[in-house]
């Protein structure tokens, strides 16, 4: 049987983590270009997180979720820890590069899971879907998307809720992906 | 999805906070009650839709070769450290977690790791004599306390013993250390908490511009360490050499806040 690189990392296959990075470290580098506040603090966090991923690594569970979205998961939880404990995400970039990244179209590219998130988003209506991109994508705070949109906060906090919601069902009736686990 | 209680809104509410914004300590605690409430819910279901939506509208960004460096050091030193070899000392068995890095730092430059070579692991006594009478220009100085050059406050482990030997010509030399306590670890995991750091001042870049010359990590409680040392970066006339303790893989910059030994040429 062939394993995952995390599974051989795991394991202690000593060319996995080099692979792993030159996989992932591209993915990771942009989630922590994106949501840092600036290259130096994207640096530390990628670190961090690749560490969070070494630890991790044995927990991974290729019927739960991908290995990229295992990976994005653990960045994700790092990198909002980070900005939390920092207390100086806001403001570090304008509104406008949001509304600039809000109109990328989707990359879909990354796999059946990545897909299956684009097709959920794109049945959301387009205020909805403008929403979870601000907070997702762009990592913006509720009262900046509050502040960006004119949204009340409830509508805000609402439209992020359900559309998570509907990602996770479209997530989690694919039938390989049915179980729980977690990263 | 839960138990014999409906599951509650307020629980899809702070899962999906926690998605995308955190919570707070509060929040986690509410967090918490209501998922020991309800036992069958996947905690991690909404984090995994918000990573999902990620990947599908982000774009990858090049890894910088450097950044890949320095998670392959980190990696070197956290993984499989069954499989990984013992590095040389002389009195007691040292293991950092089998792998000897030399890393080199210049301000915004390289760290790298250091493999090895012909004084690379399993580097003795011996080793270092044989290298000084082989380098004419071959330099030595001895360890002191890294007081705080401000405050003249003592360093986290002071009483640190050995010297430095260094052959600007070599571009190399070895540290010898006695004294210096076991690296720490975390109790839960096992893995590495903090790692020592070298750094070299070169006389003629000034104090500014330190250079990172080794990585280590110390598992023996008592002995002599004897570790290589060889910089990425050319020295041209080493000046100061100090330890400080840094996170695991090191830093690139260190604001020098835990200091151990230090040693001057010529001092």
């Amino acid at each position: 049987m062939t394993s995952s690189i995390l599974q051989r990392v795991a394991l202690g296959d000593p060319g996995a983590p080099a692979e792993c990075i030159d996989r992932y470290g591209g993915l990771v580098w942009s989630l922590a270009r994106r949501l840092s506040p600036g290259p130096a603090d994207a640096e530390d966090a990628t670190q961090e997180i690749f560490l969070d991923v070494w630890r991790s690594a044995a927990r991974f569970d290729p019927a739960v979720a991908s290995e990229a979205t295992f990976i994005a998961t653990i960045a994700r939880r790092r990198l909002i820890d980070r900005r939390r404990s920092a207390q100086r995400h806001q403001g570090t970039r304008p509104i406008e590069d949001h509304a600039a990244i809000a109109n990328d179209p989707p990359a879909v590219e990354r796999g059946e899971e990545a897909a299956a998130a684009a097709r959920a988003l794109a049945q959301l209506p387009p205020e909805q879907q403008r929403v979870i991109q601000l907070s997702i994508h762009a990592g913006l705070s509720h009262e900046q998307i509050v502040r960006a949109t004119g949204l009340p906060l409830g509508t805000v906090k609402t439209h992020i809720r359900r559309g998570l919601m509907r990602v996770r069902d479209s997530l989690s009736s694919r039938p390989s992906l049915a179980a729980g686990g977690r990263p | 999805m839960s138990g014999a209680d409906p599951r509650p809104d307020r629980l899809d509410d702070l899962l999906a906070a926690r998605a995308v914004e955190g919570l707070s300590p509060a929040e986690r605690d509410e967090l918490a009650a209501l998922l020991a409430a309800h036992p069958g819910t996947d905690a991690d279901e909404l984090d995994r839709a918000a990573a999902a939506i990620d990947l599908a509208l982000a774009k990858d960004e090049a890894l910088p070769a450097l950044l890949r460096e320095r998670l392959l050091a980190d990696a070197r030193l956290r993984i499989a450290p069954a499989q990984q070899t013992s590095a040389g000392r002389s009195g007691a068995r040292f293991a950092l977690a089998g792998w000897l890095a030399a890393a080199a730092c210049l301000l915004l430059a390289a760290i790298a790791w250091w493999p090895g070579g012909p004084a690379g692991r399993g580097a003795t006594g011996a080793d270092v004599e044989a290298f000084a009478r082989a380098h004419a220009d071959t330099v030595r100085a001895a360890w002191g306390d890294f007081n705080d050059l401000a405050t003249g406050a003592p360093p986290e482990f002071p009483g640190v013993k050995g010297e430095v030997v260094w052959s600007d010509s070599a571009q190399r030399g070895f540290m010898r250390l006695t004294g210096l306590p076991a690296s720490a670890r975390d109790p839960g995991s096992g893995e590495l908490a903090d790692v020592y750091q070298l750094w070299i001042v070169d006389g003629t870049r000034g104090l500014g511009q330190r250079i990172s010359g080794a990585i280590f990590a110390n598992d023996a409680a008592s002995g002599e360490l004897i570790i290589p040392i060889e910089p990425r970066l050319r020295v041209n006339a080493a000046a100061v050499f100090a330890v400080t303790v840094e996170r695991p893989g090191g830093v690139w910059v260190s604001d020098m806040s835990r200091r151990v030994c230090l040693a001057a040429v010529g001092g």
